[in-house]
């Protein structure tokens, strides 16, 4: 079975590409426009992983994440951050509440379908997943 | 009956106290005469006896027991109330002494006969008398012969006057000189009485208190010597001229002179104060010679604060402990606009807007209590209604005995620099927001190029996949220029943060050879690489030299040839302080002008490049100042029609290179208008992980300082920090620092380490970097481990 990602981006160009790529890799793709419509998505079904935009206007990636962590069931639900500044002063505090991997954009398409690889694998070694 | 009192009682007892023989021992002259005079008249009694104030004194007697009667009971005390002898035949026939006790008891007195003791200056002081115990009728040759003997024994008396008066006034001069001798040992000074003749250009010392040795030297007593000669060659023209012959006969000079003998702290001064008045032989002065040099010392210091505090670009003031101003100095006058003479005399407040007044009560509450100085920044109100950003340090002051008698302030006007910074944060926000604006939009062409190029929206033509990745390489360029465009918002910004570590020349290289090779590839441009095998670590931000080494490669590939070649070259540079990092290309070359204008900001090359050079200004200008960050330089060496070679340095992580490095580069960087505060910064607990985190922080801090170096720059075996800034008003950044500082480490106690700040040195504007440096390694600015 192919593994579903949710990206959560209010760029719908970006969520197009990024959907583009991840579905030529062999992912199963959903897409939400903002925060919350996020989090119903998650909560409508559950994805193998998250892609997640860190500056959105409605609530951000970081509160969307604090949301999810709140979450018991979703504990275990591997997240990767996308943002549009690598030197994001977010960054830290993304990381410390749990985000798996941090990806710049424009970013390394490689590294991303890798990464995701990797979270989307029930064995998988979560080390070395940030760019 | 009693007898009245002498008409004269008062001088006559203090004519008896005179003598002297009050209360003494039997006085063996007036004895002899006592004797003699009993003798004469061949009876029993006889004394020389002063009438005393209660009581009459027998200063000689003979065949009584007692030396003192009372007065009341005393014959004597009749006796002396007239100038002649005073007989008595029988007591008990007399009115005056019928019932008198040594009459009518022992020892029966029957007669009596006395001559007074009438002194020089007609004072009887007692008599001179016979008694028996029968009735008698002396002989006049008896009677002559006593006031003989009276007389004789006036005569002693007399002299015994005289010599107690005489004692009594030579105790008194001694006690009067030994005062003024006290006296001049305590005085400052030394009291001198000169004599000066013009004719043969003398001063001679005629008196001189001990002092004058004390403070001019001279081997021996200085009485009789030449004072000139114990005065500095140079000035005893001027000290003679000083004594010249007062014109009307009298005259005030005061002079100050150096002395012939020297201290070792160098010159000694003297003040001569003298009053003196024309005498036959030349003229006398009366002077009072001190010492001035402590006072001509602090004078000078003073003098020499007061210009400071004139000069100054703070605003400081002082007030009492009321908080009414004592002084204003013209800083303040041009910050808020207000007269000294206004603001003297007013309270402080009068520049305090009304929401700070509490603040500033209590800061002036808290240093009067003794709890030190205090600093802030806060907001004051000049006298036109401009509001004023001020740095705040209060201090007591106080008098000799430590209590506070007042305050000082001290305030730099910040407020234009807290504009500008306002403004560039602004700037900084919106270069920000605006590159982020841009990133989403790449992002999404570059992603959509990429998706077409690997097939996966269908087959691709190799003339296709060849443009698109055309498309690729412009919009990872787009991405460099924003990079860029971010970067010098922030240089100018002051807040690109700059983290120096001892790097390999090899690692910098490693991990953008896929990246360079690509922007070779898209023009067919064939990359050559030469890195010198051994070369030492340079000691740089190592994200900064990547920089600008893709900077210079952009460049190069930009203005190559179609098939051309570029070669990228590391060695090390003359002299072994620096490694080179050469990018050549072999395009159109740039001429003299051109080289010029290259590093302008935002300038563009001449027309003639500009189909292909376009936008490019910036990359150079930027990669310029990042080399600079990295304390090296950009340089460019290219003739018209035969390629350029862009070259950067990096200093070796050594500590003598980087520091020659920092000292140019800062030159460079304008150190000749301000001066340079060099600051050494110390952790307090020192081991790696609080050493780096508080690197770390500095670097993240680069608005308050142009360079920050681990205290050792190279090996990471030193602890702590160097900062080196330039500043208008170093103590204030310093402040700055620390207050920063203070406030980060109260937010943040884990990412924050606890640190000292402690200023090295303050360097004057202008000083060539040669000179720096040298003083700074003497100062061991930078401490070994």
């Amino acid at each position: 079975m192919r593994p579903e990602v949710l990206i959560i981006d209010d760029e719908w160009a970006v969520s197009r590409a990024i959907s583009a790529r991840l579905e030529a890799s062999g992912f199963e793709v959903r897409t939400a426009v903002n925060g919350l419509d996020g989090l119903a998505a998650i909560e409508a079904s559950r994805p193998d992983a998250v892609l997640l935009d860190l500056r959105m206007p409605d609530i951000d990636g970081l509160e969307v994440l604090r949301r999810l962590r709140a979450d018991d069931r979703n504990a275990g639900l591997p997240v990767i951050m996308l943002t549009a500044n690598v030197q994001d002063s977010l960054r830290g505090e993304a990381l410390a509440l749990g985000a798996r991997g941090f990806f710049g954009k424009p970013f390394d398409h490689h590294a991303l379908v890798a990464a995701l690889r990797r979270a989307t694998t029930p064995t998988a070694d979560w080390e070395g997943v940030a760019s | 009956m009693q007898a009245p009192l002498h008409p004269h009682e008062f001088e006559r007892l203090a004519a008896v106290e005179e003598t002297g023989l009050l209360d003494e021992p039997v006085d063996r002259i007036q004895q002899a005469a006592v004797a003699l005079a009993s003798r004469i008249f061949d009876v029993p009694i006889s004394a020389v006896s002063l009438v005393a104030e209660h009581r009459q004194w027998f200063s000689a007697v003979k065949g009584l027991d007692c030396r003192e009667t009372p007065r009341e009971q005393a014959f004597c005390a009749h006796a002396i109330l007239t100038d002649r002898p005073m007989i008595v035949e029988d007591a008990r026939n007399d009115s005056r002494f019928r019932d008198n006790p040594l009459v009518t008891a022992d020892p029966g007195i029957r007669f009596y006969a006395g001559v007074p003791l009438l002194t020089a200056d007609r004072l009887p002081l007692g008599s001179l008398c016979v008694i028996d115990r029968r009735p008698r009728s002396p002989s006049p040759g008896q009677l002559e012969a006593l006031s003989t003997l009276a007389s004789l024994v006036v005569s002693q008396l007399d002299m015994l006057r005289l010599n107690h008066r005489l004692k009594a006034e030579t105790a008194r001069h001694r006690e009067t000189l030994e005062r003024e001798r006290g006296i001049a040992a305590a005085l400052p000074g030394a009291i001198v009485e000169l004599r000066v003749s013009e004719a043969r250009n003398v001063v001679t010392i005629t008196h001189a208190s001990p002092m004058l040795r004390r403070l001019l030297g001279g081997d021996s007593d200085p009485e009789g010597a030449d004072l000139l000669q114990l005065v500095d060659a140079r000035d005893r023209r001027r000290l003679l001229a000083a004594l010249g012959e007062p014109r009307d006969g009298h005259a005030r000079r005061s002079i100050e002179f150096r002395s012939a003998e020297q201290d070792q702290g160098g010159e000694r001064w003297f003040e001569l104060d003298a009053i003196g008045r024309r005498g036959r032989d030349g003229t006398l002065w009366h002077t009072f010679i001190a010492e001035t040099t402590e006072r001509r010392r602090t004078a000078r210091e003073a003098a020499r604060l007061a210009a400071i505090v004139d000069h100054c670009d703070e605003a400081i003031l002082s007030t009492d402990l009321a908080g009414r101003l004592t002084s204003w100095n013209p800083a303040a006058e041009r910050i808020f606009d207000l007269p000294a003479s206004e603001a003297i005399g007013r309270s402080a407040e009068c520049v305090v807007p009304q929401e700070r007044i509490g603040e500033f009560r209590g800061a002036l509450e808290r240093v009067a209590s003794g709890r030190g100085s205090t600093r802030i920044e806060t907001t004051r109100l000049a006298a036109n209604g401009e509001r004023r950003t001020v740095l705040s340090a209060l201090s007591p002051l106080r008098d000799e005995s430590g209590a506070v008698i007042g305050f000082s302030e001290i305030l730099s006007d910040v407020t234009r620099r807290r504009q500008v910074e306002t403004q560039l944060a602004e700037s900084l926000r919106v270069v920000d927001d605006v590159s982020h604006e841009f990133r989403t939009p790449l992002a999404v062409i570059s992603e959509f190029s990429s998706i077409i190029a690997d097939g996966i929206a269908g087959p691709v033509t190799e003339s296709q996949r060849s443009y698109l990745s055309i498309v690729g390489a412009a919009v990872s360029d787009l991405n460099q220029m924003v990079e860029d465009l971010l970067d010098s918002s922030r240089l100018r910004a002051g807040s690109l943060r700059v983290e120096r570590r001892p790097v390999g020349v090899e690692s910098l290289f490693e991990s953008m050879r896929g990246a360079l090779a690509a922007k070779a590839k898209l023009r067919s441009i064939t990359l050559h690489e030469s890195i010198d095998e051994g070369l030492p670590q340079v000691f740089c931000d190592a994200g900064k030299a990547r920089r600008v080494l893709s900077n210079l490669m952009t460049n190069a590939v930009k203005f190559s040839p179609d098939g051309g070649e570029v070669e990228i070259t590391a060695r090390l540079a003359e002299g072994g302080g620096e490694v080179v990092v050469g990018v050549r290309d072999h395009g159109p070359g740039l001429g003299e002008e051109d080289i010029g204008r290259l590093f302008g900001r935002f300038e563009q090359l001449s027309t003639a490049h500009r189909s292909t050079a376009k936008g490019f200004g910036l990359g150079l200008s930027i990669a310029r100042e990042l080399a600079w960050l990295n304390l090296g330089g950009l340089t460019v060496d290219s003739r018209k029609g035969e390629g350029a070679c862009f070259s950067f340095t990096l200093p070796v992580a050594d500590r003598r290179a980087v520091l020659e490095h920092a000292a140019a580069t800062i030159h460079a960087l304008g150190a000749e208008s301000d001066p340079l505060a060099v600051v050494a910064v110390h952790v307090s607990e020192p081991d790696r992980e609080s050493d780096d985190l508080l690197l770390s922080w500095l670097c993240s801090c680069s608005f308050a300082t142009d360079l920050v170096l681990p205290a050792d720059c190279c090996d990471g075996s030193g602890r702590g920090a160097v900062l080196v800034g330039r500043s208008r008003a170093p103590q204030a950044w310093i402040d700055r620092l620390r207050r920063v500082h203070a406030e980060r480490r109260a937010e943040d106690p884990e990412g924050v380490p606890g640190a000292r700040f402690e200023v090295d040195s303050i360097w004057p504007p202008g000083t060539p970097p040669s000179e720096w440096l040298a003083a700074m390694r003497s100062k061991e600015v930078f401490h070994e481990a």
